[in-house]
């Protein structure tokens, strides 16, 4: 086909002004994350044990993980969202933000609790089963994501694939609260982190795949 | 490019709003800097410009079907730019040659009769592989020029059938070129 001929094909394809329009991007990828948060946010408070310290007030250990989630997945929000543009520059460097805020709440933790109790705060109760809870419960999020972020022309597909990755399990991680009985920053560390950077890496080897334009 | 700015911007603006001859006027505005940018792209990167023709072919269906990730509010240059360096790249990628050729390999590299360069590579039998109804509805409207309601009097659709095997036709022929093949 001769490039006048595709041109001609191209302008035909044009709908007409009386067209429907689509809701802009941020509008859809806010629903997509909004119904897909509320079934895993179903899930975790029907199907598991309600977190036991939220009745006396927020501790520590709960108020830090809200914060650090809430900032990765706003993070991940703001940038899923500029990398739909191809001339987007990106830096991914933001998303050590919140791992930072986790940090300084695990230095806080150790210097207010005996180093004797470190080893068990550190491994719990049933760390996999926490491990495997965020990633999985990550999944359904992710993908609802990539529904709408197919609509994008991301300069790098995987980066794209990641920071829904980061979005999903910062969302996650969030509502995972409403649950998670483990009192200790040490352990969210520990377990949470490694979850969500297999998140961020499942979305960065899907977004090579279904996100290629 | 930069200076294309103005006129470019205003032409895509129109289009989003309906106006399917500045959009037709604006694409062909666009090929001769395009195949420019794209020719010293791939020169850069080592890769034959004899390319330069489907590679172009690719940027255009991707600012065609993509362009409503172009923000009315910023420069369209740049959009378009990137869009041609994407492209480039994917080419490049698909095209990567083993870094270590064997020698007996090098006189494949000598330079062959060269295709038809108007004519993408593999275009014309991919054409044939789509669907019957897209195939159809692509040659009418792309090769022999038909406007819509031709096409949908000549292969007897109507004319929202015409455009949504219009649609289809043109994704089918994105992925394809930009796809794994």
């Amino acid at each position: 086909m001769k490039t006048e001929n595709l041109i001609r094909a191209l302008a035909k394809d044009l709908p007409d002004a009386a067209a429907k329009h689509r809701h802009p991007p941020s509008r859809q990828l806010l629903i997509a994350i909004g119904l897909s948060g509320l079934l895993v946010g179903s899930m975790i408070a029907l199907l598991l044990a309600p977190n036991p310290h939220l009745a006396h007030g927020l501790i520590l250990a709960n108020a830090v993980t809200i914060a650090a989630a809430v900032i990765l997945a706003a993070l991940g929000f703001y940038l899923s969202l500029r990398m739909l543009h191809p001339e987007a520059r990106i830096n991914m460097a933001a998303f050590a933000f919140p791992l930072l805020v986790l940090l300084i709440g695990v230095a806080i933790e150790l210097m207010q609790q005996p180093a004797s109790s470190w080893q068990a705060r550190l491994m719990g109760q049933d760390p996999l089963r926490c491990f495997g809870l965020v990633a999985s419960l990550s999944l359904p999020i992710l993908l609802a994501a990539f529904w709408v972020l197919k609509r994008g022309a991301p300069a790098n597909p995987s980066l794209q694939g990641a920071a829904a990755g980061f979005m999903a399990a910062g969302i996650t991680s969030t509502l995972y609260v409403l649950h998670c009985p483990e009192p200790s920053l040490l352990y969210i560390t520990a377990w949470h982190v490694p979850a969500i950077l297999l998140v961020a890496g499942i979305g960065a080897l899907i977004g090579r795949r279904w996100l290629r334009w | 490019m930069t200076e294309h700015e103005q006129a470019w911007s205003d032409a895509m603006r129109a289009a989003n709003r309906g106006d399917a001859e500045a959009y037709a006027h604006l694409l062909q505005q666009m090929t001769g800097p395009l195949r420019r940018v794209i020719a010293s792209d791939l020169s850069r990167l080592g890769l034959s410009i004899s390319d330069g023709e489907d590679v172009l072919q690719e940027a255009l269906l991707a600012i065609h079907l993509k362009r409503e990730t172009w923000d009315e509010t910023r420069p369209i240059v740049p959009w378009v730019r990137a869009i041609a360096r994407h492209k480039v790249l994917d080419h490049a990628r698909k095209n990567r040659k083993p870094a270590n050729l064997p020698l007996e390999s090098v006189a494949e590299l000598l330079p062959s009769p060269e295709p038809e360069p108007t004519i993408i590579g593999g275009a014309g039998p991919f054409l044939d592989r789509l669907p019957r109804r897209q195939r159809e509805v692509l040659r009418a409207l792309a090769l022999d020029g038909n406007s819509i309601r031709e096409a949908a009097q000549r292969l007897r659709m109507s004319e929202g059938a015409v455009r949504v095997a219009l649609h289809r036709g043109l994704s089918a022929l994105a992925r394809k070129l930009g796809g794994t093949s």
